[in-house]
C-alpha cells in the first residue's frame, strides 16, 4: 500500500482568480478513488470547495484564492479499517491500496484518527502546483475522520471536512485552539489549571485581558465592556457558565490553549474551540490580514487619459468592488456642457476586462428638496469596455451615440497614490483612506446622485455627479485639502470643454468657473457629512459609501 | 515593463524527537502570507520563525501551530467537547514553511520552546540559518530527508 498502489492523473484548476503566482494556492489530492469513481472525487471536492467559500471570511476573499484538484487513482476505494485500535474501537479490517495510504487509527491511537502519507501528499501538490501554500486530501470513505499537520486529511463523511477547516486555521493561519482542556473537561486530567507561561504567540489567544492593549482590541465588541468577558472561577475544571454575550461576541473569555485559567480567547465558541462553529471575530481577521496580499488589486480611484496631462479635463472614477466596476466618466456633451455617464461593468475575462453598458441620466436639480429617486431616468446611451495592462494602466473604449473611441488611461496621481483592495475589512467605518463611491445616507434614500472622492495624502479630490435646474447631467468638482482631524474643504467648480469625441482633444479648450463651496467632514471611515453651497444654495447631507459587493473596498 | 514575480524560498525540515534539521529548500514564484500578528518578542511562547536583515531587524515573521508534533487532535462530531488531544509515542515528522526571498533578507531563525512538551515554556532560538544558505539548498528528497545545513538544536 503505496503510491505504487494507483498513479496521479494530472492537475485542473478548478477555481481560478489569476496566475499562481500572485494568489494563495490550495491544492486538493484525493486518496482511495478508483478511476471509476472520479466523477464521485470531483463532486466531492466540489462540495469542500462550495463548503469553503460559504465559510467566513473566505467568501469576501475568494477572488485571491486559486482551488487546484489534483486526480489520483488509486487500487482501491476507500482506506484501511484496523479490526483493533488503541482507543480499544473495533474496525471493520478492510485494507485498502491506496495511493497516500488513507488509514483509520492512525499511529495505532484513535480510531477517527485518519491519516495519509502526507510527505508524498506534499511532494505530488509541490510538484504539479509549485505555488501551494495549503495541500488537503479527501479519503473517500463514508466513516468520520481526519488528522492535521502539515497536509490536512478528511474523509468524505458528514462532518469531516469540519476538521479540514479547524486544520486549514492551524496550518495556513498559525491560529491556537481555543479549547481550555487537553483530552476533555470530564477526563479528569491534571496540570491544565493555569497559564503561567508568556504571552502566546498565536493571534487568537493571550494572557492579557487589558481592554487597552488585549492583542485583538483593534475587533473587540466594544470599546468600554470590562475584560475579561468570562473568568473561571475554579480553575481546576473547566469553566461551565454560559455565554454572558451574544454569540458572536468579541470580548476575552478565560481557558483556551488547553488551560482552563490564565489564558483567553476572544469569543465563546469559535471553530478553533468547538467544531461546527463559524470562526470567530478575531480569526477572520487574521485570516483577512493574511491573505491581504493576495487580493488582485483594485482599480478603484481617478483616473485619466495616457500620458498624465495630456487630455487634462475630463476622467473617470471608478469604484471596484470584487468583480464589478461602477464608473464615472465626467465629460462634455457637444455644447461642451459638463456631462457624465456612468456604467456598471462586469469581469468578462482573464481578470483584466470590464464591460457595461454606459448611461446618461437625467433627475432632479441638485438642490431639490427632497431629492426623489423616482425621478431619476437613466438612458442607455451606448457600451464602455475597460481593459487593465496592470494595476495603473489600461484602456477605456467606448461607443456612444454611435462614435467609437478608444482612449489610453492611466491614474491621476496627486499625492501619495494608495493602494485598493477589495475584501479586505468588514468594518469601513475603521478605514482611514476615503477613497470611494459615495452617496446620501441612509443608502438609497437620494440613489441617483453621488460623489466619487479621490483621496491621496492628505488632499481629496471630489468630483460630485448630480443634475443641473434643468435636470440634465451636471457634474462639479473640487479640491479639497486636509482643513483638520477627517475634514477637508475646498471650491467648487464647474468646467466646461470640448465634446467628449473631439480629436484632438484638447485641454486648452477647458475652462474652469468657481460655483461655490464644498466641504466634507468624515466622522468615521464610512460616514460623513457633505455640506455645499452653489448659487447661493446651501444644502447639508449625511453620505455613506456605496457597497454594491460586501464589503466592499478599502484603500490605504 | 513586466515587472519580476515575487520569489519565496519553501523550506521543509525534519525533526526527530526535540531535534530539527533543514532537510531541503525550493525556490518558487509566489507571495508569501502576510504576518497577522506583531512581531514577536523575548518571553512569549509557542513556534514562529523569522526573517531578520544583516542588521538584525526583523523583516518577516510568521506563527506555526505545534510544527513539532508531540500529540494529535482526536474529533468527535456526535458527542462534547467536539475535539480533544492525544499524545504521540514518537516525535518524528517534517514541516515546511515559506520564507520571502527578498534582497534584504539575511537571516532565517526558528523560534519554539526548547522541550516541545510544554507550551508555556519561553520559546528560545531552534534553529538559524544564513539565507544565502538556503538559496543554494536542494529540494527534499522524495521521502522528506535530505542532507541539510543549518545550526539547530
Amino acid at each position: 500500500m503505496s503510491t505504487a498502489d494507483g498513479s496521479v492523473n494530472g492537475v485542473q484548476k478548478i477555481v481560478e482568480h489569476g496566475p499562481d503566482a500572485q494568489r494563495y494556492n490550495v491544492v486538493l489530492l484525493g486518496d482511495g478513488y478508483r478511476a471509476t469513481e472520479m466523477a464521485k472525487y470531483h463532486a466531492d471536492v466540489q462540495a469542500f470547495v462550495d463548503m469553503l467559500h460559504q465559510t467566513a471570511p473566505f467568501g469576501d476573499l475568494w477572488c485571491g484564492i486559486n482551488i487546484h484538484r489534483i486526480d489520483v487513482v488509486s487500487t482501491d476505494s476507500g482506506a484501511d479499517d484496523p479490526v483493533t485500535c488503541g482507543d480499544g474501537s473495533a474496525g471493520s479490517g478492510a485494507i485498502a491500496r491506496t495511493y497516500f495510504d488513507a488509514t483509520f487509527c492512525g499511529g495505532n491511537l484513535i480510531r477517527r484518527l485518519l491519516t495519509c502519507d502526507s510527505v508524498s501528499a506534499r511532494n505530488v501538490a509541490h510538484a504539479l502546483v509549485p505555488a501551494t501554500h495549503l495541500t488537503m486530501v479527501i479519503v473517500n470513505s463514508p466513516l468520520y475522520g481526519g488528522s492535521g499537520g502539515d497536509v490536512a486529511t478528511f474523509s468524505t463523511a458528514a462532518g469531516s471536512a469540519e476538521i479540514a477547516l479547524h486544520e486549514m486555521g492551524h496550518t495556513a493561519f498559525g491560529f491556537a485552539d481555543e479549547y481550555e482542556y487537553y483530552a476533555g473537561c470530564a477526563s479528569g486530567e491534571s496540570g491544565h489549571d493555569v497559564y503561567t507561561g508568556g504571552e502566546p504567540v498565536e493571534p487568537n489567544v493571550t494572557r492579557n485581558a487589558d481592554l487597552a492593549s488585549i492583542k485583538w482590541r483593534s475587533v473587540l465588541s466594544s470599546a468600554t465592556d470590562a475584560l475579561p468577558t468570562t473568568a473561571n472561577a475554579n480553575c481546576g475544571q473547566c469553566d461551565p457558565q454560559a455565554n454572558p454575550r451574544a454569540a458572536d461576541y468579541v470580548g476575552a473569555y478565560e481557558g483556551a490553549r488547553y488551560m482552563h485559567c490564565g489564558c483567553y480567547r476572544p469569543s465563546y465558541l469559535c471553530r478553533m474551540r468547538t467544531l461546527g462553529q463559524p470562526f470567530c471575530g478575531t480569526c477572520r481577521k487574521a485570516i483577512r490580514d493574511t491573505l491581504a496580499p493576495f487580493l488582485p488589486v483594485a482599480y478603484q480611484g481617478l483616473w485619466w487619459n495616457f500620458p498624465a496631462g495630456s487630455e487634462s479635463g475630463w476622467g473617470m472614477n471608478i469604484a471596484h468592488q470584487e468583480d464589478v466596476i461602477f464608473a464615472t466618466w465626467f465629460t462634455y456633451d457637444g455644447g461642451g456642457k459638463a456631462w457624465w455617464l456612468s456604467m456598471t461593468a462586469y469581469l468578462v475575462s482573464g481578470g483584466n476586462e470590464f464591460s457595461g453598458r454606459l448611461f446618461q441620466t437625467t433627475g432632479p436639480p441638485f438642490s431639490a428638496m427632497p431629492f426623489s429617486s423616482a425621478l431619476v431616468v437613466p438612458t442607455a446611451v451606448g457600451i464602455g469596455t475597460l481593459i487593465f495592462t496592470n494595476a495603473d494602466n489600461g484602456t477605456f473604449a467606448y461607443t456612444v451615440n454611435g462614435v467609437s473611441q478608444t482612449k489610453a488611461i492611466t491614474r491621476q496621481v496627486f499625492g501619495a497614490l494608495p493602494t485598493c483592495r477589495f475584501g479586505t475589512q468588514t468594518d469601513l467605518a475603521a478605514a482611514t483612506n476615503y477613497q470611494d463611491l459615495w452617496w446620501n445616507a441612509p443608502p438609497g434614500s437620494e440613489s441617483g446622485w453621488g460623489l466619487n472622492v479621490a483621496h491621496q495624502g492628505d488632499t481629496l479630490f471630489v468630483t460630485w455627479f448630480t443634475y443641473d435646474t434643468d435636470g440634465s447631467p451636471l457634474w462639479l468638482s473640487a479640491t479639497a485639502p486636509r482643513t483638520g482631524p477627517g475634514a477637508y474643504a475646498g471650491t467648487l467648480y464647474r468646467t466646461t470643454g470640448p465634446a467628449f469625441d473631439a480629436v484632438p482633444w484638447t485641454p486648452a479648450g477647458v475652462s474652469h468657473a468657481p460655483v461655490g463651496s464644498l466641504a466634507l467632514t468624515f466622522t468615521d471611515g464610512n460616514h460623513a457629512t457633505f455640506t455645499y453651497t452653489v448659487s447661493a444654495v446651501t444644502q447639508t447631507k449625511q453620505i455613506t459609501r456605496q457597497i454594491f459587493r460586501a464589503p466592499g473596498t478599502v484603500c490605504g | 515593463m513586466a515587472s519580476m514575480p515575487p520569489q519565496a524560498l519553501r523550506l521543509t525540515f525534519a525533526y526527530q524527537g526535540s531535534h530539527i534539521r533543514l532537510a531541503g529548500g525550493e525556490r518558487v514564484s509566489m507571495i508569501v502570507p502576510a504576518p497577522a500578528t506583531a512581531p514577536p518578542e523575548a518571553g512569549q511562547t509557542g513556534y514562529w520563525f523569522t526573517v531578520q536583515d544583516a542588521a538584525g531587524r526583523v523583516i518577516y515573521h510568521r506563527p506555526l501551530h505545534s510544527p513539532i508534533r508531540v500529540d494529535v487532535e482526536a474529533f468527535s462530531p456526535d458527542r462534547q467537547p467536539t475535539i480533544g488531544r492525544v499524545p504521540l509515542s514518537e516525535r518524528e515528522g517534517s514541516f515546511t514553511v515559506l520564507v520571502p526571498d527578498i534582497a534584504n533578507a539575511h537571516t532565517f531563525a526558528l523560534h519554539g520552546p526548547l522541550e516541545p512538551g510544554r507550551p508555556d515554556e519561553p520559546a528560545s532560538e531552534l534553529l538559524r540559518v544564513s539565507i544565502d544558505v538556503l538559496r543554494r539548498t536542494k529540494p527534499p528528497s522524495a521521502d522528506g530527508a535530505n542532507a541539510a545545513q543549518g545550526k539547530g538544536r
